[in-house]
């Protein structure tokens, strides 16, 4: 019930967490409050907090996707060398890749309910295939020049909230509506529960697990495309460490590995959340790596908690 | 007083006042009960009358709020706090269906723990397969030791599972809930020869079983529950079938097979030529309007899996079928569905349901496409189709938002009837659709089947219980070893002999074969 109520247990204690944190952190730290931070934290935020609402997605179904860096990465490298190299117009240059990410999503699906390869051996699969696709375009090497009104993109804000984070938002909201009031969504939940019940029940298991993935393999092109913003330029190694972050904060907020459960809200929050402690971190000038620590035992924590709780009569 | 404690060492368990609540739930109320060494008793009740939570209290799985259960274990009085020291008096119940592990083979999971061991340490491989054979031959199982636990039946499963039972030697009470939910008649057979063992060796043994003719053939005794409290403890010669059944419900139930039949109307379903390697051959058949018809079959007869591939869940080889005249071709359960079949699988928790979600979820999961336009769901209208199968068919609780999870199994199975009835379907197959029910809530199922065939759908009822399949079904065919090998037209033959007549059927060339 409570992954499909708007606000479970889960995303409440998740939001005290983050309160509590804000206060210490700004007690500790006076510049902790100041408009550049607080913009430079959604920043940072907006596109892991992307890739892990197309981690969840995957993962309520039962799945995981592995892919998911390597997808972000590709899009990133594409959006640069089409502007770089190819003076594409801005908007073909952007569109092409999230195009191309979807396919490659859609790929991991096929592979996985066509072929029955399990879902963590598919997208492992694609994840290094992908990456050396990125590395054999880019030659291994950044690519700069992209256009400065796109670059520009990730430096302004509407009302104050950077634009790249409504993005994230935008997405957020999408996917919950999807998740909440579709039938794609209910049969999201009805396969990571129990794949053949949702098959007698007359549930196109394929194509639902297809489009899953697709629209993983979608909102990881756009991902790239901000990541590609900015950094006003390419890396080859970008989006390397996403695809473990995204589960992580997917499972911070509530979703099970077991599938069949999870919340787009309780993602967004926790992506957050692990954000604000690299942030806070950084900011009361802790060690980044003993921060890893810390986000490495919230995530244990964040699962214990959850399995106690679960446990009940 | 020195009688008293005489009469109580008499007693293999004292059951003292016990209660038991959960949330919302008075599960178990003063509950009394005592066993003697070497006695059979039934356990029945109402699905939710507490039998599951009394036999799982009595194994340690949780503490009881009020109350005493003791074990007289070899001259002392214990009260097991958990599992493992109720395993330590020699308690044993087969529901702990977890304790073989799938993957693992046959041989493995008996010795598991205790593994022979040769003159190096090592494990000592052939001993351990030489004495499962011989385990294996006790229970009339012919199977390679080596195979794996998952590529076996459900109902050798289960026999596994009673092997390794047999295996424990300081076996004091053994407990066996729903013991033959997965077994077919021969099977049962071994198992109370098995049971009858057990009794000879003075161990004592808990049947809980809603077939109610089980119980009648192998208990001593018999203790009825009803919302978890105790009605009465009868010797089993002072009952019959109806004394139980109105125990169980607290009233009179009448005649549970008694519905109004129809005069079938045209043709719905015809299957032609029906064949698929290895599992059937050559099946034909067809189902009326208003039609009730019955499917029986000795377990791996096939008569499962002729349905499972009509309905698209498996693939089949050749073979023509039609509806209402039309040829069509089924490939998958969703083109199923949108010719109008439906099917409650045999297995409500592995293909019936999704645990987890809510009731509501599960009452519409096959019909979303009514209640939406444009793929977005009216979340109204999802909650009132919930509301009205729920109200119909009297799901309890009443709440569409509880996880099915939470449900009693006579409940889910009544969800597991709601979803297939939510898309509407024109043809029903049900496979065992009151496996694990008890009895007022499958006199509440066969009436729904009568309202079903009264609004002109065909029914096909796949059912190896024998009293239910004749009770209820216009006709029935019998399958046996993958062949249509009888059809009998009811009421063709009188109902006396009718059920050897079947199971002469059903075994002709079933030689022992899964």
């Amino acid at each position: 019930m409570r992954k499909i109520a708007i606000m479970g247990k889960t995303e409440v204690s998740l939001i005290v967490v983050i309160i509590v944190l804000m206060a210490v952190f700004s007690g500790f730290g006076a510049n902790f409050f100041s408009y550049y931070n607080l913009s430079n934290l959604l920043k940072q935020a907006a596109i892991s907090g992307i890739i892990a609402i197309a981690a969840t997605i995957v993962i309520i179904s039962g799945g995981i996707d592995l892919s998911v860096g390597s997808i972000t990465g590709m899009s990133s490298i594409l959006v640069a060398i089409l502007m770089a190299r190819y003076n594409f117009s801005i908007w073909l240059a952007i569109v092409i890749p999230i195009i191309l990410c979807t396919i490659i999503g859609l790929y991991n699906g096929i592979v996985i309910s066509q072929f029955r390869v399990p879902p963590f051996i598919a997208t492992l699969g694609t994840m290094t295939m992908v990456r050396g696709g990125i590395e054999l375009i880019s030659e291994a090497k950044t690519i700069v020049g992209v256009y400065p009104t796109f670059a520009s993109f990730s430096t302004e804000a509407i009302f104050g909230i950077p634009k790249m984070a409504y993005i994230w938002i935008f997405s957020a909201i999408l996917v919950a509506v999807i998740l909440k009031y579709t039938i794609f969504g209910r049969n999201i939940f009805a396969i990571g529960c129990n794949e053949e019940v949702a098959r007698l029940s007359g549930i196109n298991t394929k194509n639902t697990i297809c489009a899953i993935y697709a629209l993983s393999g979608f909102l990881c092109g756009i991902a790239g495309v901000v990541l590609t913003s900015r950094l006003a330029s390419a890396v080859p190694t970008g989006g390397q460490g996403y695809e473990l972050s995204s589960i992580a904060a997917a499972v911070i907020g509530g979703a099970s590995l077991s599938g069949g459960q999870g919340s787009i809200l309780g993602t967004f929050l926790g992506t957050f959340l692990i954000t604000l402690i690299t942030n806070g971190g950084i900011h009361l000038g802790i060690n980044p790596f003993v921060m890893d620590i810390v986000t490495g035992a919230i995530i244990t924590i964040a699962v214990v908690l959850d399995q106690l709780r679960r446990r009940g009569p | 007083m020195a009688e008293s404690i005489m009469k109580r060492l008499e007693n293999i368990l004292e059951v003292t006042n016990v209660s038991k609540s959960f949330p919302g739930v008075q599960a178990l109320n003063k509950v009394n009960l005592s066993i003697k060494p070497g006695e059979i008793r039934g356990l029945v009740g109402e699905n939710g009358a507490g039998k599951s939570t009394l036999v799982k209290a009595i194994m340690g799985a949780f503490p009881v709020d009020e109350g005493k259960i003791t074990i007289n274990w070899k001259g002392n009085s214990i009260s097991p706090r958990n599992p493992i020291e109720a395993l330590r008096c020699g308690l044993f119940a087969n529901y702990q269906q977890l304790t073989i592990a799938p993957k693992l083979s046959i041989s493995e999971n008996l010795f598991l723990g205790k593994m022979p061991v040769n003159k190096f340490g090592l494990i000592d491989w052939s001993r351990m397969t030489k004495e499962t054979k011989r385990i294996l031959k006790n229970f009339n199982l012919d199977l390679d030791p080596e195979i794996k636990i998952e590529k076996l039946s459900g109902s050798q499963q289960t026999m596994i599972i009673l092997s390794k039972m047999a295996m424990l030697n300081e076996l004091s009470i053994a407990i066996f809930d729903e013991p033959t939910a997965f077994l077919g008649i021969e099977e049962t057979e071994v198992l109370f020869s098995f049971i009858r063992r057990l009794k000879e060796k003075q161990v004592s043994v808990i049947y809980v079983s809603h077939k109610i003719d089980e119980v009648l053939k192998i208990c001593d005794s018999v203790t009825v529950l009803k919302d978890g409290e105790v009605v009465d403890t009868l010797p089993i010669d002072k009952v019959n079938e109806e004394k139980l059944f109105s125990l169980m419900v607290g009233r009179e139930i009448g005649k549970i097979y008694e519905i109004e039949h129809r005069k079938p109307g045209e043709i719905l379903l015809e299957v032609k030529n029906f064949s698929s390697a290895g599992k059937f051959k050559n099946i034909n058949f067809d189902l009326r309007r208003g039609e009730i018809l019955g499917f029986f079959g000795l377990i791996g007869s096939g008569r499962t899996e002729i349905m499972r591939s009509i309905f698209g869940a498996d693939k089949y080889d050749s073979g023509e079928i039609k509806i209402k005249g039309k040829p069509i071709v089924i490939t998958s359960p969703w083109k199923a569905m949108k010719n109008g079949l439906s099917l409650v699988p045999e297995n409500r928790a592995t293909q019936g349901l999704a645990f987890d979600l809510p009731v509501k979820v599960n009452v519409n999961m096959s019909s979303y496409h009514a209640i939406s336009k444009g793929g977005f769901i009216n979340l109204k209208k999802e909650k009132d189709r919930a509301y009205y199968y729920v109200n119909t068919l009297a799901i309890k609780p009443p709440d569409v938002e509880r996880a099915v999870k939470y449900l009693s199994g006579g409940n889910q199975q009544k969800v597991v009837l709601s979803k297939a009835l939510c898309s509407e379907p024109e043809i029903i197959i049900l496979d065992e659709p009151t496996t694990g029910v008890d009895v007022g809530t499958r006199r509440e199922i066969y009436k729904l089947i009568e309202q079903l065939t009264k609004a002109g759908k065909g029914i096909i009822l796949i059912s190896s219980y024998l009293p239910e399949i004749i009770g209820i079904s216009d006709r029935i065919i019998v399958v046996s070893n993958g062949m249509k090998v009888g059809e009998v037209k009811r009421g063709a033959i009188p109902e006396k002999s009718l059920e050897e007549e079947l199971l002469k059927m059903a075994s002709q060339i079933h030689l022992g074969k899964e």
